[in-house]
């Protein structure tokens, strides 16, 4: 539904509900907004660790200069990860591991699920590189699988999360800013 | 038989009269509810426009002055309530803290746009100024707007042509008042006028009500005129216009096709005005004007000490007192008169005063503004009616101060301190024994600017003397490209009068000395608080504006984040891949600052932001060979360490080659920020 007709018929209830009641409450209005649902939708996404307070820092540098930031870095991070775990997909693979380039990649790859905001992929990375430490193939296996499906849900939710924005900006209305 | 059926007839009507009398009474509380249920959805609608607008728009004032006009139409619902209980003297007066000017300020805009269209100017006049002396009162703010209100609603009903004018003015009640106790006191005089005739009928409860506020010590007459140019009331029916319900003039045909004044509200205007202890009348005027003029008094208690008004509606920035220079329109700093300081500013330099040069379209408000600058506050005015006339004014005006200025040798000028707007250091001034001279114009370009004109300002700006400060005020629209201009001038929606005039006078102070400024942004240099500009626009001064970056990262993305947050400081950003590069650009930029060839190189960057690892050439690296060749030049540029790590030995590593600061890789604005500021206070 439009979100425009939404809030105009929301407001048309709330006004005939006056008359018979004469309560007020308007802060409902943001609830059926298509907008809040997104914020909602946020919120459980930091509730839940996906995502941690370095995601709305790189949301404050988004502006109307520079709109699509936030979805510009974050392709980027899709894409250095993606990167990432097929190298350590097929450095895990060779008879020899070399564990100091696996020990690198992995570290690359907190650092920018650090900066994006990524945070139970980051939290994955610290016991990987213990594992690399030991030198322990297997356990790294392990981590590397658990990497992958963090990484999977965190795109996902992402995904999710730039979808209704689109959609919010494609009914008219504005992205709201979280500080 | 006859008879019966009269009287079944009669009892009949009776009961009929009885209800409708009832439904009357049902059908207004129900119109009451019904209005103030679409008043709640219009309020509710302003609430998500704002959520939509961006906040520096204004579309963001049009829907503060929404929501105020709202709180007017809720009030004016109220009073309809009140109404029966003011006439049946039941009606308490509210005591609350408010700013008088501010209320002025707003009632007069709330017709200006109205009057605008039908070409009356809608002004305020601030007479001798006293008003700014007592701004701060307590009283029934609501019941007094709703006075003013009235008065000027109807002036705006019959004035079709003109201006109207709302003059106040205040004072401490003297001896005369205690006329005003005694009834039957046909001929009683407030202020000057002795052609003002009152009628005094008061209750014992009026008088009671006289005696205790103007027993208190802090009790302030305010009187108050409403004058127009239009329709005018004649004489036998001027009596009459209080009594509630009559409609002066029946045959009214307005131009804008509204209604006959209702009458209504004058009765219970004069009712209220009672309850505050004074009286209303009309005044007469001169023969030969047209129009009427009410006038009225009231008593209030004057406040001294200066409290933030949160509860105005038209306050859109609360500001602190501090806080001048991002100060938005509306808004009243100090209790202190800004008149009074500049008026005591003009005394001393009495003998070679500023002159203003006026071009306002609206010939009352030029009329008002020239008197009240010349008498209360001891400027020179120029007045230039037609557009022929600037020209000729802008020379004579230039001619007569560079006379005078080339004859004075060697008179700096002299920086006030202004942004403390109230604080001027008289015993330095009279030290230097020089005056501070100005000149201001004030310009309205509604009607556009003509190229003679155009000429004539820049004309003046030649060659401009320069122990006199020049300031410029443009009215609605700047004469060209707002960029073009000056930083000195400023530009100022119309209309002129009560906060806006307050700012152009204040404007005529402030001599910002650029060094002086300069000096203070660098200091503050990572100050949150947003300087505002001469213009009062919030040019958005950013931390880092003017200083050039360069971030070093080989990681796409970290680079990304940290560019666009270095960019939202304000600074011009400049990447680099790896530490080749960094080494690279370093060089170019030194090499080519000497080929210029000033004596002392400035350096190719203010700073660099440096990730420790990358391909090529690592942090560490880079850092140790830019050090090599800044020392070449005596230079050395600051470098922040971009790291990963934070374990000891990373730690020195960072240092021993060279860089002056570390931060975690996920850095962004604030933290960069805290980095420059630490190093610019160790450097310092």
């Amino acid at each position: 539904m439009e979100v425009g007709q939404l809030q105009r018929s929301f407001v048309e209830y709330m006004a005939s509900l006056f008359r018979e009641i004469s309560a007020f409450a308007f802060v409902f209005v943001v609830i059926l907004d298509l907008s809040a649902l997104e914020l909602m939708y946020f919120a459980v996404l930091i509730q839940k660790g996906f995502l941690d307070a370095q995601f709305s820092q790189l949301q404050q540098l988004q502006d109307d200069s520079n709109p699509d930031f936030v979805v510009e870095v974050v392709s980027l991070f899709f894409e250095d990860s993606e990167r990432l775990i097929n190298d350590l997909t097929m450095a895990l693979d060779q008879p020899n591991v070399d564990f100091k380039q696996v020990d690198a990649h992995v570290h690359q790859l907190k650092g920018s699920s650090s900066s994006v905001g990524a945070q139970r992929v980051k939290n994955c990375c610290v016991p990987f590189r213990n594992c690399c430490e030991e030198q322990n193939t297997e356990t790294c296996l392990r981590c590397l699988q658990q990497i992958k499906q963090e990484y999977l849900l965190v795109k996902n939710k992402l995904q999710t999360l730039f979808e209704l924005e689109q959609q919010i900006v494609a009914a008219g209305g504005a992205i709201p800013m979280v500080q | 038989m006859y008879l019966c059926s009269a009287l079944i007839k009669q009892m009949e009507a009776t009961q009929q009269a009885e209800r409708k009398s009832m439904n009357k009474s049902t059908a207004s509380a129900r119109a009451n509810h019904d209005v103030r249920a679409s008043l709640a959805g219009i309020s509710g609608l302003i609430w998500m426009c704002r959520v939509q607008a961006s906040p520096q728009s204004e579309l963001v004032k049009y829907l503060d002055h929404m929501e105020s006009c709202k709180n007017d139409l809720l009030d004016i619902l109220n009073s309809i309530l009140d109404e029966n209980k003011i006439e049946e003297g039941k009606k308490q007066l509210k005591e609350e803290e408010f700013n008088m000017e501010e209320l002025l300020e707003h009632v007069v805009n709330i017709y200006y746009p109205n009057g605008a269209m039908k070409n009356v100017d809608v002004l305020l006049d601030p007479c001798d100024g006293s008003i700014a002396r007592f701004s701060r009162v307590k009283g029934d703010r609501i019941e007094l707007q709703r006075i003013l209100n009235n008065l000027l609603q109807n002036a705006d009903k019959f004035t079709s042509e003109g201006h109207i004018t709302l003059r106040a003015w205040a004072r401490k009640p003297g001896f005369e008042e205690s006329s005003n106790l005694a009834p039957n006191t046909s001929n009683s005089s407030i202020g000057c006028m002795p052609c003002l005739r009152l009628q005094n009928d008061e209750s014992s409860a009026e008088v009671r009500i006289l005696n205790r506020v103007q027993q208190d010590p802090n009790c302030v007459e305010f009187i108050f005129e409403v004058d127009d140019t239009g329709k005018g009331i004649p004489k036998e029916k001027q009596k009459s216009v209080f009594e509630n319900y009559v409609q002066v003039n029946d045959q009214t045909t307005s131009v804008h096709g509204s209604q006959a004044g209702t009458g209504l509200g004058l009765g219970i205007t004069q009712s209220l005005v009672r309850l505050m202890g004074g009286e209303i009348g009309i005044v007469d005027k001169q023969i030969g004007e047209k129009g009427t003029c009410f006038r009225f008094n009231i008593f209030l208690i004057a406040c001294d000490q200066p409290q933030l008004q949160e509860h105005q509606a038209t306050s859109v920035n609360c500001a602190k007192e501090e806080d001048l220079e991002s100060q938005l329109e509306g808004d009243y700093i100090s209790n202190d008169s800004y008149y009074h300081s500049v008026a005591s500013d003009n005394s001393i330099t009495s003998h070679q005063k500023s002159n203003v040069i006026l071009f306002i379209k609206e010939e009352e408000r030029s009329r008002v503004l020239r008197r009240f600058m010349m008498n209360v506050l001891g400027l020179k005015v120029h007045v230039v009616n037609r557009h022929e006339q600037f020209p000729q004014t802008l020379k004579k005006v230039k001619g007569k101060i560079t006379n005078s200025s080339s004859s004075s040798c060697k008179s700096k000028e002299i920086p006030l301190s202004a942004l403390d707007g109230t604080e001027i250091d008289i015993s330095s001034f009279q030290r230097r024994g020089r005056g501070l001279r100005f000149i201001l114009i004030i310009i309205d370009t509604s009607d556009g600017l003509t190229r003679e004109m155009s000429r004539a300002m820049a004309e003046l700006r030649k060659d401009f003397p320069k122990n006199v400060s020049l300031r410029v005020v443009w009215l609605d629209k700047p004469g060209v490209d707002e960029d073009k201009l000056p930083s000195t001038d400023i530009v100022i929606t119309k209309p002129l009068h009560g906060s806006r005039l307050f700012r152009v006078l204040k404007f005529t102070q402030d001599i910002k000395d650029d060094t002086t400024s300069r000096i203070k942004t660098q200091q503050h240099l990572l100050v949150q608080d947003v300087p505002v500009d001469v213009n009062g626009r919030s040019c958005k001064k950013l931390p880092l504006t003017g200083k050039k970056i360069l971030v070093v990262e080989d990681d796409r993305m970290l680079l990304m984040i940290c560019k666009t947050a270095v960019s939202r400081l304000g600074a011009t950003t400049y990447t680099c891949k790896n530490g080749q590069e960094a080494l690279d650009e370093v060089c170019k930029g030194l090499s080519e600052q000497r080929d210029i060839g000033p004596s002392t190189p400035s350096p190719p960057f203010d700073y660099i932001l440096m990730d420790c690892e990358m391909p090529e050439m690592d942090g560490f690296e880079a850092t140790k060979c830019i050090r090599k060749e800044e020392a070449r030049y005596g230079i050395r540029i600051p470098i922040i360490a971009f790291t990963a790590h934070t374990e000891k030995e990373e730690i020195d590593k960072i240092f021993q080659a060279g860089m002056d600061y570390y931060l975690p890789k996920e850095s962004k604005g604030e933290e960069i920020l805290k980095a420059i500021d630490y190093i610019e206070h160790t450097k310092v």
